[in-house]
């Protein structure tokens, strides 16, 4: 179902209707029967594979946790009658059992994740290959549809069965409750991934009516579709023009077109975050929030907690913690203090996890060696950054860089929006020569445009242009306001009712004027594809 | 229970805001220059005056030069045409002229497109010309509520509310030009020179054929135009205006129509002229001198269409059996002429 639809509106008031007017013991279920249909809509073919890994994640934690319980009831029951060895040894026998279930559900999710996502991106890999031993490759004609949402409802149930693996949460009993944690659909298409601890305190709670929750998630459902309609659907157009065109374009052009890049993409992504944050506010659920004004951070590390925030904290919790931490990488660290020195010795295990998690964040977000290196180039400069700390900290020093100054905050921050923004084009562009073409472009084309056309000559409507940027102001305005206190109190506290309705009401036609015509040439949300 | 007042006042207020502002959107749009022949006020001016109407789609819109017709018949006429005009949109214009004008003729306008289309599968085209042609809100909300489709509702809000915003913005930029009368009491001559047919439409003369049928909810609104014209008093003629050679070789079951129509006139007892039967139809009316495409009568064939038609209409009033000028059917027209041919 496309969220930017008469249709989802309609989908969106029925299910608040019906979800209050059932008795509250019902609403998760109500939920759960949305999420179904939901999600059937996208292809009856596609719910076979989202019932194989939430009956999968269902049964393997379940099977952990009875484990797990009956373990620690064998060694209380016969505490008195085994030793210690013996001890030790049925727990790593169960252990060994536990393992095996979660590395098969494991295989068995990512497997199909991978299947859909890389086969062809494999197959080209192996087709090259052959080709260079004079042989002929595979058939790469075959296109699999891939199933909604897949890569964040995997990732989502398998975060859950490695927490039930590591005792961070117990096992949910009910299957109808882990299906509806796996197909929720807010969260299906792009996220936020949740933990199960946090998401099911929400969704499996009974929520009354609240006028204070109906309010202000409307009002971050109307800026949402803004952000996503006007503003990220309007710059697609200009941005989609600038990539297949760069090479006749001049380097300052360019640089405008990738800037814009960055704005799209953030107002497409965090629009849709708006429009589902604000129905689940509705609901009294509260997702985890995806975004904190990453454009404000000071380096790229801080930017990654601000952007895509949940998808890190995944990466974080369940690779690079576990890789860290993992015995031959504290090994190597050990090994590596004693050969190279201290700083080798605290830097090297957790570089050696970054580069993990970077290369597989690249992968999840495209199978493409422009994605592969869009994600290594991010933990490059991470590492590079750790690696480097101690050395700024110096030149700080020896410079007199004052730095809770607003100036330095100021060139931090823009030149992180510069790196970012740099980085986040490289893939998407075309191929990685396509991206690495366009780097070229900025840094090689000095040619100073002699004209407003010449400069944009992408943009076809001054008006539409005027729209951009009065609205791009206004989203950061917005986050100013919103480091100190959420923008709908402070709409509270300046403005009166009927000048709030009037706000929201242009809001409204903005998005019928600009929004309406400018989807349809825009497409989709982006983060969709993933 | 306080919540749900709230929320309910709350979103009652937001719609109502929204509702107001769209009203005031999609009258700035029906009122500002959108599209040509909004002629509501136009023809409020004429009200009172107009004792001869013509009643059709675009093949009448384009044919019948009022200016000519006043001046041939002695009548002051106004075409009350427009392009995709359902027939439910005919009924609904017509009622409100036949209500404020002593109309003592209605001329409608019939051909194989008048019958057989589907409003459903055309979309609502004509239906939104008839909205910009009426004048006042509740007349606005009366026609549409009874003639688009439940379906139609989000994208018919969404092109009006876009086209008045549109409009406010060309006012603001100072490109707002008002409501111009642009039809001569409703015929609508082309603004560009007359030129034949264009050559792509030569090569389609080989293209396939086809045939229509007629349609029950068209029916029903004929019907219902003649029941009013009767209650009204007024006299009716069935027209079918010109149609180019090359529509007419395509068109398979032209008779069929034309046996349709001359039956329900027959029926009735009104009159009913076909002018693709005229027997000098050809000569009149050539596809390259006449036609803007296929179907529509350029200016210089509504020039000489509506001479024809006075000329019909004056032998007619006059007690002359006008069925010597016209063939008895499509079938017989082309037996004679093969017979010609062959002859020649």
């Amino acid at each position: 179902m496309d969220i930017l639809s008469f249709g989802f509106l309609m989908f969106t008031v029925l299910l608040i209707v019906l979800y209050y007017a059932f008795p509250k013991k019902y609403q998760w279920i109500i939920l759960l029967l949305f999420s179904m249909f939901f999600y059937c809509l996208g292809g009856i073919k596609s719910v076979l594979f989202i019932l194989i890994t939430a009956s999968s994640t269902y049964g393997a934690a379940r099977y952990i946790q009875q484990n797990n319980d009956h373990q620690k009831k064998y060694i209380k029951e016969h505490k008195s009658e085994l030793s210690k060895e013996e001890k030790n040894e049925f727990k790593a026998m169960e252990k060994k059992k536990r393992k095996r279930i979660l590395i098969l559900t494991l295989v068995l999710n990512f497997g199909i994740l991978c299947s859909f996502k890389y086969i062809h991106f494999a197959i080209d890999q192996i087709n090259t290959i052959a080709n260079v031993l004079g042989n002929s490759g595979i058939d790469n004609s075959f296109r699999w549809i891939i199933p909604l949402g897949i890569s964040f409802y995997t990732f989502q149930s398998m975060g859950y069965l490695l927490d039930v693996y590591w005792n961070k949460c117990t096992a949910e009993k009910n299957y109808l409750k882990v299906l509806l944690f796996t197909s929720f659909f807010p969260q299906i298409t792009q996220g936020p991934i949740s933990n199960f601890n946090q998401l099911s305190g929400e969704l499996f709670k009974e929520h009354s009516f609240d006028y204070h929750n109906y309010s202000w998630g409307a009002q971050r459902m109307i800026w949402g579709f803004f952000k996503k309609m006007v503003l990220a659907n309007m710059l697609s157009v200009f941005v989609q023009d600038v990539f297949a065109n760069y090479s006749q374009y001049s380097g300052i052009t360019t640089l405008i077109g990738a800037f814009m890049y960055s704005a799209q993409i953030y107002t497409d992504f965090s629009g849709y975050m708006d429009i589902m944050c604000g129905l689940c506010e509705i609901l009294g659920i509260r997702l985890t929030e995806n975004f904190e004004r990453p454009y404000f951070s000071k380096s790229i590390a801080e930017y990654w907690r601000r952007w895509h925030i949940s998808l890190g904290a995944w990466f974080k919790n369940y690779i690079y913690y576990p890789m860290a931490m993992a015995k031959w990488n504290q090994k190597l660290g050990r090994l590596a203090k004693e050969k190279l020195g201290k700083s080798f010795g605290n830097y090297l295990p957790a570089s050696v996890a970054l580069v993990v998690v970077w290369l597989a964040t690249g992968l999840w977000h495209g199978a493409s060696w422009a994605y592969i290196a869009w994600g290594g180039v991010n933990g490059l400069f991470i590492i590079f950054s750790m690696w480097m700390e101690h050395i700024y900290e110096k030149w700080k020093k020896v410079l007199r860089i004052n730095e809770s100054t607003w100036l330095w905050r100021a060139f931090q921050t823009i030149r992180t929006f510069i790196l970012v923004t740099f980085i986040k084009v490289l893939p998407e562009v075309g191929t990685l020569s396509d991206g690495f073409g366009l780097w070229k472009q900025v840094f090689t084309n000095h040619h100073i445009p002699a004209s407003y056309g010449e400069l944009l000559p992408f943009v076809t409507s001054d008006l539409e242009l005027l729209v951009i940027i009065l609205g791009l102001v206004l989203v950061f305005v917005t986050s100013l306001i919103q480091r100190k206190l959420p923008i709908r109190a402070w709409l509270e506290q300046k403005t009166s009712y009927p000048v709030r309705i009037l706000i929201y009401c242009i809001l409204f036609f903005l998005i019928m004027y600009y929004g309406v015509p400018a989807s349809g040439k825009a497409g989709g949300f982006m983060y969709a594809q993933f | 229970m306080h919540n749900f007042k709230q929320a309910f006042k709350t979103t009652f207020c937001f719609l109502l805001t929204i509702a107001v502002i769209s009203f005031g959107l999609m009258e700035f749009y029906f009122r500002s220059t959108n599209y040509y022949y909004q002629d509501g006020d136009i023809r409020e001016e004429f009200a009172g005056t107009i004792d001869y109407a013509i009643s059709g789609a675009s093949h009448g819109m384009r044919a019948f030069n009022a200016e000519r017709i006043n001046e041939n018949l002695n009548v002051s006429s106004y075409n009350l045409c427009s392009s995709r005009m359902t027939m439910k949109g005919r009924y609904d214009i017509l009622k409100e002229e036949l209500a404020r004008n002593p109309i003592q003729t209605v001329v409608i306008e019939l051909s194989y497109d008048s019958m057989s289309r589907n409003r459903k599968e055309e979309g609502p085209e004509g239906d939104i010309y008839v909205l910009g042609r009426l004048n006042g809100i509740s007349n606005r909300l009366k026609f549409f509520f009874s003639s688009f489709y439940l379906s139609e509702y989000p994208n018919m809000y969404y092109d009006t509310v876009s086209r008045g915003c549109y409009g406010v913005i060309c006012m603001l930029t100072g490109k707002l030009q008002l409501q111009q009368a642009s039809t001569i009491r409703g015929y609508f001559p082309y603004s560009e020179p007359d030129q034949g047919v264009p050559e792509l439409t030569k090569e389609l003369y080989d293209s396939d054929t086809f045939d229509t049928t007629v349609n029950d909810y068209n029916e029903e609104y004929l019907n219902k135009t003649l029941d009013l014209c009767e209650e009204y008093g007024t006299k009716v003629i069935l027209v079918t205006t010109p149609l180019s050679e090359f529509t007419i070789y395509r068109c398979t079951n032209l008779d069929d129509f034309y046996h349709y129509y001359s039956d329900l006139a027959r029926e009735r007892n009104i009159e009913y002229y076909d002018f693709n039967l005229l027997k000098n139809k050809t000569e009149l009316f050539h596809d390259q001198g006449s036609f803007y495409d296929e179907a529509h009568l350029n200016n210089a064939g509504a020039e000489a269409f509506s001479n024809v038609f006075c000329d019909i209409m004056t032998k007619a009033d006059n007690g002359e059996d006008v069925s010597e000028y016209f063939y008895s059917s499509y079938q017989d027209r082309d037996e004679i002429r093969s017979a010609h041919l062959v002859s020649d």
